[in-house]
Order: structure tokens, then sequence, then C-alpha cells
């Protein structure tokens, strides 16, 4: 089953200039997909857009067979069903980790209760429940960010860079852990990043972006394969971002 | 298109625009009305010297303030000397006292019989027609009394843009040739003129708009020719053409402020940023920083509090009477009242702007803020011109004055002129609100009341009360809107100390006047706080 359709998706911030140009996309339930592209190529407006925290000038975006945007109409995004994971984290500052987790759901106290502390204990930060976020490290914080957008069971979880001011060996610890979560609770998500390793290790599917156009997709290994057989420097896509 | 600029969170935007505007609109409005006989009196016989006051003053004060503020702001900025961190912050004191208080202090100390002219006499065993002090109440005396206790402006923002120049800049300075006070006149100062700028111009503003320190020494300016018109003459209508007049000066000082701040940062553009480390002065020079650091705290602050102490302790006087208690009380639920509503306008609208972020709200919001510069006798005869419009309605049924002469004008008024002050302090704590917790919260399903209440509110807390505590002090201090607008035999602690101060009982102005200046210092107290936390310099030191 198709979870998101995106057709002819365009956009741009100065005229002349598109952001996205003509850009057709979609995702099946389950799939874990990855966005690859130097800074500026659009990727992160992309998932503004899927969000709802920004309007396309054209086009239509569908979640679960249903039109979430398009020229007559534009579901907020607080009706979109979506999860947010961005590079800050933003954990709200004021709240300790468990009502971090809790804020997105609406069920009575307990059950709200219980279901954070699954995620908590799912992401090992269980035991810093009742911490502040400031008072836990960053690749912990990054943890409580996830498990609070999975915790409103969200159709699809968007992912900005979200490991990228991790340091290396964090990163590729959280990486396999997100992964398995995402893949035991079939969660699908779309991680937006400027790091092929990132891309190739946590996803079923990568698209590389530019100027605002796909101009690669594949499972991750052909990929790998394109990468290797016209020996392009994914590296310099980093150092650009 | 109409949906995404006309909603919800537009309204209370629109409907302060609309209630901002409109006493102003009636004021400007009586320019193209007649014009009486009152007018041609005035403008054959009096005019001119409002003008020329009003220049002369003006005039004075910005040298004066300029000199003190941007020196000032120099030496703590660059120099380490004796007392130093203590004159950094002390040199905000003043900031507690208003012009008005300032001027009822300076006539107590310097008149013929004053304290300091009776203490030469006895230290020196001089005759009692000796007079060694000349006498305060005149222009240059006024000029003293708007320097020293409006430098402040000037001197915080010289001082947080000296703290951002780039020492490379002023190094380079140094082997072009240059010497230490080369580099400060010829680059330090030139390279932070628009910010010396924006500062001169608030408080141009404020000297042209103030009341109480120009009537107490008897100079004809715009703000006194007003009072006597409506009040002598009982013509309001020309009172409102002159103060349509000082509305248009207010509104070049507030162009060319806004346009001074917009340019604010352009010294900065391209430069290497290096911070500035402290240079140790020693033995005579420290002495000589110190002394000019001090003496603006001296007669800004610690003189007439000293004055204010001596004639509220000294004579006796039974000072915490009936009458004291229930003036304080008045300013101080007044004041809590204006600060508390003028702070939730600010956020809603700050809000409305952060989430709605379209082009109509910033500006409607940006335009709110120009009420702090419309002086506030202006706003005074605006908002009972317009309240008398509304109670006129209600004639029909019989009931007259609802709102005329009642303290729904005089918050009307403070609002006004307060918003400024809300709006800035939510604005820069709304910068620390990341716009990505927004975002997230907006995937959590929260948007909207709920998320201004559960994610901004709390964040803001601090930012919160800090301008509660600036509202307050502001109330607290107004006196040309209050005595207008006040009800009848209402009494607010900043009227109380113009009654007595009228009638020469300085004595019995001394204890609102400490009450006006304490409450005035709670929030200098934070102000102090963040500057001295603002010196990356000397922590990195």
């Amino acid at each position: 089953m198709t979870t998101l359709e995106i057709k002819n998706l365009n956009h741009h911030y100065i005229k002349g200039k598109p952001v996205l140009n003509n850009l057709d996309l979609s995702l099946d339930e389950g799939e874990i997909l990855s966005i690859l592209g130097p800074s500026g190529c659009g990727k992160s407006t992309l998932l503004r857009i899927i969000a709802g925290l920004e309007k396309e000038k054209s086009g239509s975006i569908q979640i679960n067979n249903s039109i979430v945007s398009d020229y007559f109409h534009t579901l907020p995004t607080e009706q979109r069903n979506i999860g947010l994971v961005v590079q800050e984290r933003a954990l709200f500052p004021h709240m300790s980790v468990i009502k971090n987790v809790m804020f997105g759901l609406k069920f009575h106290r307990q059950k709200k209760q219980e279901i954070a502390m699954g995620l908590l204990k799912l992401f090992k930060v269980d035991k810093y429940a009742h911490n502040f976020p400031n008072e836990i490290s960053s690749g912990e914080q990054q943890r409580v960010a996830i498990a609070r957008a999975m915790a409103p069971r969200p159709k699809i979880l968007l992912m900005d860079e979200p490991f990228g001011t991790l340091d290396h060996s964090l990163t590729h610890q959280l990486r396999f852990e997100t992964k398995k979560i995402l893949k035991d609770n079939k969660i699908t998500a779309i991680i937006v990043s400027h790091d092929f390793d990132d891309a190739i290790s946590m996803s079923d599917r990568v698209i590389v972006i530019e100027n605002g156009s796909i101009k690669q997709q594949g499972t991750a290994k052909d990929i790998t394969n394109i990468v290797r057989e016209k020996s392009i420097d994914f590296s310099s896509i980093s150092e650009k971002s | 298109m109409f949906k995404r600029y006309l909603n919800t969170w537009s309204i209370l935007p629109i409907f302060c625009f609309i209630f901002f505007i409109t006493p102003v609109l009636i004021v400007i409005s009586s320019l193209f009305g007649e014009y009486s006989d009152n007018w041609s009196h005035l403008y054959n016989y009096v005019l001119g010297t409002y003008i020329t006051n009003s220049i002369y003053l003006v005039t004075g004060v910005l040298i004066l303030v300029a000199l003190i503020g941007v020196s000032t702001a120099w030496l703590v900025t660059n120099y380490d000397f004796f007392l130093k961190n203590i004159l950094e912050w002390a040199l905000i004191l003043p900031l507690a006292v208003p012009p008005y208080i300032l001027a009822y202090t300076f006539t107590g100390l310097f008149d013929t019989y004053g304290t300091a002219n009776n203490l030469v006499r006895d230290l020196f065993n001089l005759g009692r027609e000796f007079t060694f002090f000349p006498k305060a109440r005149n222009v240059p005396g006024a000029i003293i009394v708007f320097s020293f206790t409006l430098y402040p402006y000037v001197y915080l923002v010289s001082r947080m843009a000296f703290i951002n120049q780039s020492k490379s800049i002023l190094e380079t300075g140094r082997t072009l040739g240059l010497n230490k006070f080369g580099v400060f006149y010829k680059l330090a100062v030139p390279m932070i003129r628009p910010a010396i700028i924006a500062g001169l111009m608030l408080v141009a503003m404020e000297t042209l708009s103030d009341f109480g320190a120009v009537d107490h020494f008897a100079i004809s300016t715009f703000t006194t020719g007003i009072f006597r018109t409506w009040y002598g003459m009982y013509d309001i209508h020309t009172a409102k053409q002159l103060a349509s007049l000082l509305l248009i000066i207010a509104i070049m000082f507030i162009t060319a402020e806004r346009y001074s701040r917009k340019n604010a940062d352009y010294s900065f553009a391209g430069s290497v940023f290096r911070q500035v480390y402290l240079l140790k002065l020693t033995g005579l020079k420290s002495f000589l920083a110190f002394v000019i650091c001090f003496i603006p705290i001296f007669i800004g602050f610690i003189l007439p509090i000293l004055e204010l102490s001596y004639w509220a302790f000294n004579y006796k006087l039974d000072f915490f009477n009936d009458k004291f208690i229930s003036t304080a009380w008045n300013s101080f639920y007044l004041a809590i009242i204006t600060a508390f509503l003028c702070t939730l306008l600010a956020i809603i609208i700050n809000f409305s702007v952060r989430y709605k972020n379209n082009n109509i709200l910033k500006f409607l919001s940006s335009f709110l803020t120009v009420g702090y510069a419309v002086p506030g006798i202006i706003l005074a005869i605006g908002v009972m011109q317009l309240l008398t419009f509304i109670d006129s309605g209600f004639i029909e049924i019989n009931i007259q004055f609802v709102l005329t002469g009642s303290l729904v004008g005089l918050i009307i008024a403070y609002i006004i002129k307060s918003y400024a002050l809300a709006s800035s302090t939510i604005e820069s704590g709304y910068q620390r609100v990341n716009k990505r917790l927004d975002d997230v919260a907006r995937s959590l399903k929260t948007s909207g009341w709920p998320l201004l209440t559960s994610i901004h509110l709390p964040l803001l807390k601090t930012s919160f009360l800090t301008s509660v505590l600036l509202v307050v002090s502001e109330v607290i201090k107004e006196l040309p809107a209050t005595l207008i607008l006040r009800p009848f035999n209402f009494d607010t602690l900043a009227v109380y100390t113009y009654i007595f101060a009228a009638e020469e009982r300085m004595y019995d102005a001394a204890a609102p006047s400490i009450a006006i200046v304490m409450i005035g210092l709670l929030p200098i107290i934070i102000l102090t706080r963040m500057i001295r936390t603002s010196r990356p310099a000397s922590r990195d030191k």
C-alpha cells in the first residue's frame, strides 16, 4: 500500500529560481527512504512541505490515499499525522524527558505514561525519564526526540539530518538501533541527509536530489554501485553542506 | 490568500492598530479645522518662544548626553580602572529618576536658600545674601537635568556597540598612525554612529515630551504651552493644533531613530571580529576615568537620593500617612493592571506574528511600538476625545460619561505609551525560543492557543516578568497623561509629587519621589544583571 504520493511538486522562494522542480515521489508502507543531496538542493524544503510547514507553489501530496495538499486545500501540519525529528532535536526544555514523549499523546495520564515509558525503554533512555533535556547527552537527547516523534504512531516519520550533530561512533550506533526500531514497528520514514553513510545504512531506497529534481534513485545497493562505477565523491557533497 | 491575511490571529493586532492610531488621528485632524483667535495669539506672541526654547533645550541636551553617554561607554568597555566593575552597571541607575524629580531636587539644592548654598554659607561663615551656586530654574538648568537623567539611553546603546566592535579594525588604526584618542574619535565613534543617533533620537523625544521638569522650571515649551492653552484658555481645539505641531516633530525623530537603527550594524560588515581586551589604567589616569564615570552617577542618582532622603527624614514629616498609602496603592494597582494587560497583548501579538508569519501582521506589530514616541500629553488629549465620542453614543440611553474621566482612559493611554517596552522584551524573549520547537509541536498535533500556553508561555516566563516590571516603572513615573486623564480626586505618586512641587512643598514631595525612584529601580536591577552577563570580553580574559 502506498503511504505517500507526491505529484508534480514545484516550489520556489525567488521567482525563476526553482527549489523543487516537477518532483514525483511515492513511498510504500513500512519503507524507509533516504533523500541525499548537497546543501540548498531542496531536500529539507521537500520535508517541510510534506510536513505542511511550508506550502508548495503547485503539485499535490497524498498521505494514505487522501489528499493533504493541492491547489484547492491544505491540511495543517497538526492534522497530517506525521512525526518530525530535526537536527537540533528541539526537545521542550521546560519539560522532563517523559513529559516530552507524552506531549503528543491524547490518552488518559496513566496510558500516556505507559506508552512513553515503553518507548524510552526501547531507546534505552528510560533511566532519564524524569531528567530535563539539558541534563542528558546529545545522543540521549536524539533518542528522546525520535521516541517523542514515534509516540503518537504517525503515518510517516520525517527525519531532517537526525544525526548531523553527533560524533561518528555515536552516529553509527544510533543508525543501527533506530533502523531496527523503525523496521520492527513497521514505521514508514523519510530521512533527509547529506551524509552518504547515513543514507545507505538506514534506508531501503535512496534518492539523490540536485537542483530540485531527482537525479538518481534506487535501493541502497544500487546507489552504492552507481557511486563505485562513476567514482562519485560523496564527501564533496558533505563538504558543500 | 484572503484567509492567510485575515484570520483569528489577525483580529487583536487589527483592533489594537485601530485603537492606537485613532487618538493620534483625532489630534492631527485638528490641523485641518478652523484656527481661532487664540491660535493667532499663540502664533504671534508665544509660538516663537516655544520653538526657540525647545531647540535650545534639545540641542543642549543632545550635545551633553552624547558627551557623557559615549565617553563613559568607551571607558568602561575598553579600560580597567578604579571601581570600573561597579561603575559599569551603576551608570544606568539615573534611568530610575524621572527628569521632573531631578528638577525638584535641583531647585531644592540650588535656589538661593537651597541646601547647597546654605551648606557653602555655613561652611565659610558667609552672609545670607551670598549665593555660590547659580539658580537652576532656566534653560541651562533644564539641559543639565535632562542630560543627567537621560544619558543612559545613549550609554546603553554605545556600550553594546563598542562591545561588538572589531578589535582588529581599531588595531589597524593604530598601525596607520592614530593615537588612542584618534582611534576613539576617528574610528570607534564613527563606526557606531547609527547606534548613537538612535539613542540620541530617543533622548530628543523624551526631552520634547516632558512636562514636569519644564513646568517646574517655568520654561515655555510645547508641552507647557499645550497645558496652558487647554487649562488657561479653555481652548482644547487650539491645544490640539499645538499638540499636532509637537507630534510632527516627534514623527521626524521617530523616522530618524528607525532609520539609524536599521543601519546600526553596517560598521561590522566584512570585518574580522575579535574581542576587545581591557587595558589596565593606573595612577592618575585610573582616577580620572573613575571621576568621569562617577560624576553622571552622582548628579543623576546619588545627589537626588541624598537630597530626597534628607528632606524625608531630617524634617521628620509623617510621610507614611493615609494619603501617601492610598496614593501609592492607586499607582501600584494601576501600574500592575496596565503591565499585565500590556504584556499579555505583547505576547499574543508577537505570537500571532510568529505563528502566522505574514507581512501585514509584521507591519501592524511594528507600528504598534511607535506609541512610545507619542508625547503623553498628545495621547491624553486624543484618548479623552475618543472616549468622549464613544460616551456620546450612550447619551441616548441616559447614561453619560461612562468612559470619560474613568480609569479606562488612563489605562488605554498607558498601554499605548508602554506597549513598545513590553513588545521589545517579549520579542527578544521569542528570539531565544527555537522555531523548530513550534514545528515539532505542530507535528505532535499542538497548534494555536495550546502551542502558546503549553510551549511558549513557560519559556517566556523571564521575559514576561521583565516586561511587567519595565511597564510598572514606566507607568509609575508617567505624569502629563495622568494629570489630564485621571478621574476626579484620584492621585498617583507622580501626581502627588507634582502637586507638592508646584506648591514648593519640596519636603512633602520627598516621600512619593523616593517611592517612584525605588519602584523604578526594580527593572534597572534586572537590566544590570543582563549587563553583567553581556561582556564576553572580560570573561574570556
